[in-house]
């Protein structure tokens, strides 16, 4: 049994960064006071980390400067009497040894209250209307100026906005022209179509034209911008000023990353998800599905009731037992889910006991995810900071961009290590961003995507070309290879010539860049379920060199939590599909088994002599549940997800329950009485089932010191400013309502409590990000040791770390696992599924912006393959199902995707094991294709009304207050 | 393009997947001037501003059919090549009258009297800046210093300099071209 000693250690990896240059402390005089700085870096930079108030706009930690907005003016004195001196932009300006600056000296001052005024001679009079008002980083530094008189009288200048499609709006108006919308989009995140246009007063930020921004990190733009000119667009839709949401640290449940989001929530609906800092994380950028991929919380798709026993209508844990002991069965069957957090997961194992716990994962994702816990055990996964300062990385059979696009920004990012390299040896500091583009124009890191179909990195990789996948596994088996028996000439000489000649120059480029290189990373993921790749990758982890690292991705936010409490005994779903369940209940917990077909979930539930559902929203399996129970979604539990590196992360519920909605953990826990052995009876709080999961758990961290230090500390959700508290419900009691108690959460649920400054939860998150006269996110860098660093209220972090040896249950497992690759052979092509960040999963199609946003049903095939296709003439065909249903799909002929390969999306893939159930393709008539069009125009109708119908039903629920705040809508 | 990174979406309804070749929009002979010029940049993209002002020179402007044609012969992307066509003023990126006239709004010209030549032409062509004549064959266009500030207020009228401007000289200078409009004006429209 694996038996894990999770190790408490913080997030910072141990080995030395070597991209971070020990820099030496200089003393240098600002204002007269001698503060010692980093020799070297930029004087904004750390002048900010000194915790001085100097206002800047288009500088950024992560983008470095290029001195286009003025605002950071500061006197650099000639000597120490400080009467004569010059304006320089601090952000321009390394720090040098004994320097003397006035920050408060008058002409630098008054540059810099100049330069607003500059800027208002176009800015509208707009905050009232604007989504940015109250967290606006230019009305901060307008004020911290203290520019307080508009002086310019004449006419403004006026753009036209774009559409930029259902996820960020466009106010071009508001633009103070610092370029940070540009230089994020395009050469920070590698999108195509935007650009700095015009010249002189007329510099327009946008697209060529009207359109979807087509970048993953569009959304980004949202908090990139200092001003309203790009906002969040469902968020506008139903808005709430800054200062009235209630908040709380989270962590996005979109992919297996597990990047950190503050959600932010106002009368009962969750509004917006925002980017929370994490140094090794996600720093400064979330992707789009972790910041519009919350929606499905608000949606109509909510389970909010109980159903299949009957209840008085208040919720009493007695009432409940009583009316579940009818349903008592022999047996009860447990199936956790790699979307539940660790807690729930672990208490519903105590409740059913291991020998009756099923993962819920068929045999082949098992064990895909065993290959990526292996190298998490073994502490090989590199961080997105580690995956940044690599100088070589290969990706296998992984689209990342659309599976944990994270990941892919930080691999474009990577590719510039060789640049920042050239920089440094012509003497140019690696902020001067400009300056550093300019010196390395194409130079690279090596990148090597080893992919079937193109991606949004081929363009700064230094290979990208489409092959097949067994192509792709026999080069990461010869690497493997390699690895074991280095040999310095490259493999191609070991080799009998001739065959694949091609593959084998491919491959001696590669060892070649591997041997070169460093910090080299090897990225593969679980898109495809690809195991003898993944397999692949970690024999090779095995005997590569200690500098080499890893990032085997899992497809879900708790995978790796999941597989953590895995062991010998665990069920795989052919497992539980084999068993006979005749006398047990069965009891899915958050898992609607997307992995079976819907014949298989009609099996369940009536070979189970009970099945309860517990989850959060509506699906197949909960409409053929006898029980269902509804349970909390992310937003309103507190729990802890393990992302694939191992990093236990809590997060926390941002609004009360509504009863009798409960978290997944608090339903195991309310059915133990009937269910289980009754260990769990007591253990209503949070905190008590933690220590005893701790003790009794395999697999469940011991974060008891953890939470421990945070509960010492109460810190508050609602800002100071937050509006309405004793008047919210006022127009259906003047009573003031009573605080709900939080007892599981170090956070409460009023204004009250510390932790909106420093020196207090100094082990807690932040809710959200405020510090005096910084109301905009940017406020952050107060919070930081040093702008772009870690957290000086840092918590400590839980990894699952430190234990290598493979687990008894899986060598036994293993073989069972039959095949190795989630694909399907038809018309002799290589079917698979599309990867696709809008629509890869179940709740994906639950979101009308997301809807809009994934491509209609297709099949991408090779552009040579269309022949197959009745002699390429057709533009859609027929995809039939071994339930003798069928769907039509567009056929998208593509130059770019590996000849033999063809790619398949349709909504039903997020629900159904969609390729093991094709069993042929058709041709269809002209009239059918009409049908389908016909159809798609309808779903196309449908989703905008949904849209509408959702929004007007949050808005009704608003009106249980009195106030009504309008925002910029769409 | 690559199909494959930039499919369809849903939310823009039923799509046609066609690609347009820019073959079949620019003629040989600019096809051929271009390449010349981008076997001198060295780098495809470096030849934008050459490609542009070919194009313009023989289309009177820069069309979005013309931008897209040759932001795909040089393989750049579309929004990357209408950032360096807004960016110069002597890309039209609006179908502009026969003369182009460029009146320079800048210091020297400010101290010199630009805004008394400036009202004599608005008033002898009977447009504001920004406008074209009705005719086609005048727009009228601001210039931030054409490098002629020791003879100025200057202007421009396609590629010829008026200096030492007043409003009489102005006035004069369009009249006599205003007289050419009994010849045919070779619209550039497309
Ligand atoms: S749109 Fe925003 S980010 Fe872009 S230049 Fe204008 S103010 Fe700066
Ligand atoms: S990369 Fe993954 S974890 Fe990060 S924001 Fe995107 S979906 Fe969420
Ligand atoms: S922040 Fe220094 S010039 Fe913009
Ligand atoms: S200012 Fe008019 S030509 Fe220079």
């Amino acid at each position: 049994m694996d038996k894990f000693q999770p190790n408490q250690s913080t997030t910072q990896s141990e080995i030395a960064k070597p991209m971070e240059v020990k820099t030496d402390l200089v003393t240098v005089h600002v204002d007269g006071k001698a503060v010692q700085l980093p020799k070297g870096e930029n004087l904004l930079a750390a002048i900010l980390s000194k915790k001085y108030n100097l206002p800047y706009f288009c500088w950024h930690p992560s983008m470095g400067s290029i001195g286009a907005c003025r605002q950071c003016a500061i006197t650099q004195f000639t000597d120490e009497t400080q009467q004569k001196g010059r304006t320089i932009m601090a952000c321009m300006t390394p720090v040098v040894d004994g320097m003397f600056l006035g920050l408060e000296h008058a002409p630098a001052a008054e540059f810099r209250e100049q330069v607003i005024a500059a800027m208002m001679t176009n800015h509208p009079h707009d905050c009232p209307v604007c989504g940015e008002g109250g967290a606006c980083h230019l009305q901060d530094m307008t004020v911290m100026t203290g520019h307080s008189h508009r002086q310019y009288q004449g006419l403004k200048r006026t753009f036209t906005n774009q559409y930029l499609g259902p996820l960020v709006n466009h106010e071009m108006n508001r633009c103070i022209t610092c370029y940070r919308c540009e230089r994020f989009y395009k050469d920070y995140a590698g999108g195509k179509d935007f650009s700095a246009c015009g010249s002189k007063n007329q510099v327009y930020f946008g697209r060529q034209q009207d359109g979807v921004l087509e970048s993953e990190f569009a959304g980004n733009l949202v908090e990139v911008c200092p001003t309203g000119v790009f906002t969040d667009k469902p968020f506008a839709a139903h808005y709430t000023r800054k200062w009235d949401l209630q908040s709380a640290p989270s962590i996005c449940h979109g992919c297996a990353v597990g990047c950190n989001i503050s959600v932010g929530e106002r009368y009962g609906s969750v509004r917006r998800v925002i980017n929370r800092y994490h140094n090794d994380i996600n720093g400064y950028f979330i992707c789009d599905k972790g910041r519009f991929g919350f929606a499905y919380v608000n949606g109509d798709d909510r389970i909010n009731k109980i159903s299949g026993i009957e209840l008085a209508t208040a919720f009493k844990p007695h009432e409940f037992s009583i009316a579940m002991a009818r349903h008592n069965a022999k047996t009860t069957v447990g199936i956790g889910s790699a979307r539940a957090s660790q807690e729930s997961n672990a208490a519903l194992k105590q409740l059913v006991g291991r020998e009756n716990f099923c993962s819920g994962l068929t045999e082949l994702q098992q064990e895909c995810l065993r290959s990526c816990q292996a190298l998490m055990l073994q502490n090989r996964q590199a961080s997105i900071s580690d995956i940044e300062q690599s100088d070589c990385i290969i990706v296998l059979d992984e689209d990342l961009t659309q599976t944990s696009a994270r990941i892919a920004l930080a691999v474009r990012q990577a590719t510039r290590n060789a640049a920042f390299d050239k920089a440094e040896q012509m003497g140019i500091p690696r902020w001067q961003d400009d300056a550093v583009r300019t010196a390395a124009q194409d130079l690279r890191s090596d990148l090597y995507l080893l992919q079937s179909k193109s991606c949004k990195l081929d363009d700064v990789a230094a290979f990208c070309e489409p092959m097949l996948p067994e192509q792709i596994l026999e080069l990461a088996r010869d690497i493997s290879d390699f690895a074991n028996n280095p040999h310095p000439l490259g493999l191609a000489q070991t080799r009998t010539e001739g065959s694949h000649s091609e593959s084998q120059t491919l491959l001696s480029r590669i060892v070649q860049s591997l041997q070169h290189a460093k910090r080299p990373v090897i990225i593969a993921g679980c898109s495809h379920w690809h195991l003898a790749l993944l397999q692949a990758v970690e024999k090779l982890a095995t005997h590569a060199p200690k500098n080499w690292q890893f990032a085997l991705l899992p497809d879900a936010v708790n995978a790796m939590g999941l597989v953590s409490l895995m062991d010998e005994h665990t069920l795989s779903l052919e497992q539980l599909q084999a068993k006979d369940l005749s006398s047990s209940a069965v009891i899915a917990m958050e898992n609607s088994l997307p992995a079976w077909s819907s014949e298989q979930r009609k099996q369940l539930a009536e070979q189970a002599e009970t099945l309860v559902v517990i989850d959060h929203s509506r699906h197949q399996l909960s409409e053929l549940a006898d029980i269902v129970l509804p349970a909390t979604a992310f937003t309103e539990s507190d729990g802890v997800a393990v992302n694939y590196q191992g990093l236990a992360q809590p997060f926390f519920a941002v609004k009360p329950q509504v009863k009798p909605m409960h978290s997944s953990w608090q339903w195991c826990q309310l059915l133990d009485d009937v269910f289980g052995q009754g260990t769990l009876i007591g253990l209503q709080k949070l905190s008590q089932l933690r220590s005893y999961l701790t003790d009794n758990v395999t697999g469940y961290p011991d974060m008891n010191a953890m939470f421990a230090q945070h509960l010492l500390f109460k810190s508050a959700r609602q800002p100071m400013r937050y509006s309405g508290r004793t008047a919210m419900i006022a127009n259906q009691t003047v009573h003031e309502p009573k605080n709900p108690v939080d007892s599981d959460s170090p956070y409460s649920f009023s204004m009250e409590g510390p932790g909106n400054d420093d020196g207090y939860g100094h082990a807690l998150p932040r809710s959200f990000s405020w510090a005096p006269g910084w109301n905009s996110n940017q406020s952050i860098s107060k919070y930081q040791v040093k702008v772009g660093g870690v957290m000086s209220n840092r918590a400590d972090m839980i990894r699952l770390v430190g234990q290598s040896e493979p687990s008894a249950s899986r060598a036994q497992t293993s073989s069972s696992a039959k095949r190795n690759h989630r694909s399907q052979r038809i018309l002799g092509l290589q079917l698979r599924q599309l990867e696709h960040l809008f629509a890869n999963d179940e709740f994906a199609g639950k979101i009308a912006e997301f809807n809009l946003m994934a491509p209609p049903p297709c099949l991408l095939i090779n552009t040579d393959d269309t022949g197959k296709f009745n002699q390429g003439t057709v533009s859609h065909v027929r995809v039939e199902l071994t339930d003798n249903s069928s769907f039509i799909v567009q056929l998208i002929p593509c130059a770019d995707i590996a000849k033999g390969v063809a790619y398949l999306h349709h909504p039903r893939a997020n629900t159904s094991p969609l390729l093991d159930l094709v069993v042929s393709i058709s041709t269809v008539s002209d009239a059918d294709i009409s049908a389908h069009q016909q159809q798609l125009s309808e779903n196309l109708e449908q989703i905008l009304q949904q849209k509408n119908r959702n929004l007007a039903r949050l808005q009704q629920t608003d009106q249980r207050i009195p106030i009504q705040i309008v925002g910029e809508g769409s | 393009m690559s199909l494959a990174t930039q499919l369809p979406r849903t939310g823009e309804g039923n799509i046609e997947i066609n690609q347009l070749s820019y073959r079949d929009y620019l003629s040989m002979d600019e096809i051929d001037a271009i390449e010349h010029e981008v076997s001198i940049m060295g780098k495809r993209h470096a030849a934008g501003i050459e490609a542009l002002k070919l194009v313009q020179k023989n289309r009177g402007w820069i069309s979005d059919d013309s931008l897209y044609a040759i932001a795909e012969l040089l393989q750049m992307t579309v929004s990357q090549l209408e950032g360096i066509a807004t960016f110069y003023n002597l890309i039209y990126r609006q179908p502009v009258g026969r003369y182009v006239i460029h009146v320079c709004d800048s210091i020297s010209c400010y101290l010199t009297g630009y805004q008394a030549v400036s009202e004599a032409i608005k008033a002898q062509l009977g447009i504001g800046y920004g406008q074209t004549t009705e005719d086609g064959m005048f727009t009228l266009l601001t210039n931030a210093c054409l490098g002629s500030c020791d003879k100025a207020p200057a202007m421009m009228i396609g590629e010829d300099h008026f200096e030492h401007l007043t409003p009489q000289s102005a006035r004069d200078i369009l009249q006599q071209l205003q007289q050419e409009r009994g010849k045919k004006p070779e619209t550039t429209q497309k």
